[in-house]
């Protein structure tokens, strides 16, 4: 397929009108037919139906249209950072970054986006996820890191970076540090660290380990980060839940919970159509081009 | 034993599913079509900046400021005959000095699949992501992979979302472009059949004749 082909059909798909459609494409009639089919044939479906007055996306037409968006938008971003690549145009990059998202290779992305793009302005924000996502909205943030959401708002995109599983940080001392996996139901018996939102990381894990417990265990004490979270852990104020990717200070271990809860996934997400400064392009081609998790665990 | 010899004997060992797979490939994608819509001798590249295997952003204008580039697409990690096609470039356009050549590949695999190819096979050229496919589209090589072979993966659990971070298995046709030094495509070759790589064992005389002619 071509971008052509591609471009034809989401203006076919937008107008739902052959005429109208080569009208705004610029070309004939026949030639669009012809691309149409051949886009088609390629893919291996009717994109659309064809009736005499009426032109209709089909169930895969419209399967089809936001994955053929998705190749417009990627070549329209790297056709405009071409653009970019010849000035030294003011690259503004606002990244909004989960509070209980710890990585370091964070730093190592954003070094080599100051690295290729000379005229970064950079600034990071740490707040909930849906506080940054009304920002993004607004035009406040340009790209967010943070935990996938049950739903994400319209004009988002969002992309995989990895998925982790759950894990519990406690004292190196602790009882049930000797337990290379620990159950939901020793949790029980523990004092376990909440959050200070209800849709935070540790709220999320503790409403996984109340399903399958059927009660909620102990939790007289909230923290608003991960950070804050060790330091409590580190202070006897009670066991962390967190994510396996952290890293564990010294006198700390993490351990996984036997009763399997399901992985969580970290996402980037930027809002669809919006012009972006090369230095937001670049981070999010870097951060999805890494290794986030150990390269040897890469299939 | 050749790139050649190598491909037909992996062929060879085909299972009547994977060769149902493949006759799908033939004759879903047009070699003439795709011929006509890719990058053509005489063209000019598109720019392009991607991350390499180690995390660096690589910029095409960069590379070209050092000599003659060459462009090869190769559809990921999980085809065998792409990765005998990356150890045998890697032969024929190891990185000598003063050859003033570059060679990049390109797949749309994240998530450091790029740093794992090439530690695997210890290859000494760029491997870069091709995120998203953007340059891929702009060369005009993209195809999306038929349903039968789609399937295929899917029962090895090899998974478009997981290797690409994007649903839809769009991935490149294996295709190979010499760019000359002032972004002049010089060469280009499109193998529909991703089994065969039958012109490679030409690149270094279209090297070698662009060296005398630039």
């Amino acid at each position: 397929m071509d971008l052509p082909q591609i471009g034809y059909f989401i203006v076919l798909s937008r107008v739902l009108n052959f005429t109208h459609a080569a009208r705004e494409c610029k070309i004939t009639q026949p030639a669009l037919s012809r691309a149409i089919k051949r886009l088609e044939w390629e893919l291996g479906g009717d994109l659309l139906l064809r009736e005499r007055s009426l032109t209709q996306l089909t169930e895969f037409g419209r399967a089809m249209l936001p994955l053929l968006e998705q190749v417009q938008a990627a070549a329209d971003v790297a056709r405009d950072e071409a653009r970019q690549l010849q000035t030294q145009e003011r690259a503004p990059l606002r990244l909004g970054l989960s509070p209980w998202l710890a990585f370091p290779l964070i730093g190592t992305v954003l070094r080599e986006v100051i690295a290729s793009v000379r005229s970064t302005e950079f600034s990071v924000s740490v707040e909930a996820e849906p506080v940054m996502r009304e920002r993004m909205l607004r035009g406040d943030l340009d790209v967010l890191v943070g935990l996938r959401a049950d739903t994400l708002p319209e004009r988002f995109n969002q992309w995989q970076l990895f998925s982790t599983g759950a894990a519990v940080f406690l004292p190196r001392d602790h009882l049930l540090a000797a337990d290379e996996l620990i159950h939901g139901s020793r949790l029980a018996e523990s004092v376990l660290l909440g959050a200070s939102e209800p849709e935070a990381l540790p709220e999320r894990i503790l409403s996984q380990i109340v399903r399958r417990l059927g009660r909620r265990p102990s939790t007289p004490h909230r923290a608003s980060n991960w950070e804050t979270s060790l330091q409590l852990v580190r202070s006897g104020l009670g066991l962390g839940l967190g994510l396996s990717c952290w890293p564990t200070p010294p006198e700390l271990v993490a351990r996984g919970l036997a009763d399997r809860l399901p992985d969580y996934e970290v996402v980037v997400e930027t809002i669809a159509g919006r012009p972006q400064s090369r230095a937001v392009s670049t981070f999010v081609k870097l951060a999805r081009a890494s290794a986030w998790m150990n390269p040897a665990n890469v299939p | 034993m050749s790139l050649n010899e190598s491909l037909d004997a992996l062929r060879a060992k085909m299972t009547s599913e994977a060769a149902g797979a493949y006759e799908e490939v033939l004759q879903r994608l047009d070699p003439r079509l795709l011929a006509e819509n890719a990058l053509k001798p005489g063209d000019v590249m598109p720019n392009f900046e991607l991350p390499n295997a180690e995390g660096k952003m690589v910029s095409s204008l960069e590379l070209l400021s050092h000599g003659t580039l060459v462009v090869t697409f190769y559809r990921g990690s999980w085809c065998p005959y792409c990765m005998l096609t990356l150890q045998a470039l890697d032969l024929i356009l190891a990185p000598v000095p003063g050859q003033q050549a570059s060679l990049v590949a390109l797949s749309p695999e994240t998530g450091g699949r790029a740093r794992f190819v090439k530690d695997k096979y210890n290859l000494r050229f760029e491997l870069l992501a091709d995120v998203d496919n953007a340059v891929a589209s702009m060369f005009g090589v993209l195809v999306r992979l038929p349903p039968l072979y789609r399937q295929r993966l899917l029962s090895q659990g090899i998974e478009s979302e997981t290797l690409h971070g994007r649903k839809g298995w769009f991935i490149p046709v294996p295709s190979t472009f010499v760019v000359a030094r002032n972004g002049t495509v010089a060469h280009a070759e499109i193998h529909v059949d991703y089994t065969r790589r039958t012109e490679l064992d030409t690149l270094p005389l279209v090297l070698r004749a662009l060296r005398q002619y630039s």
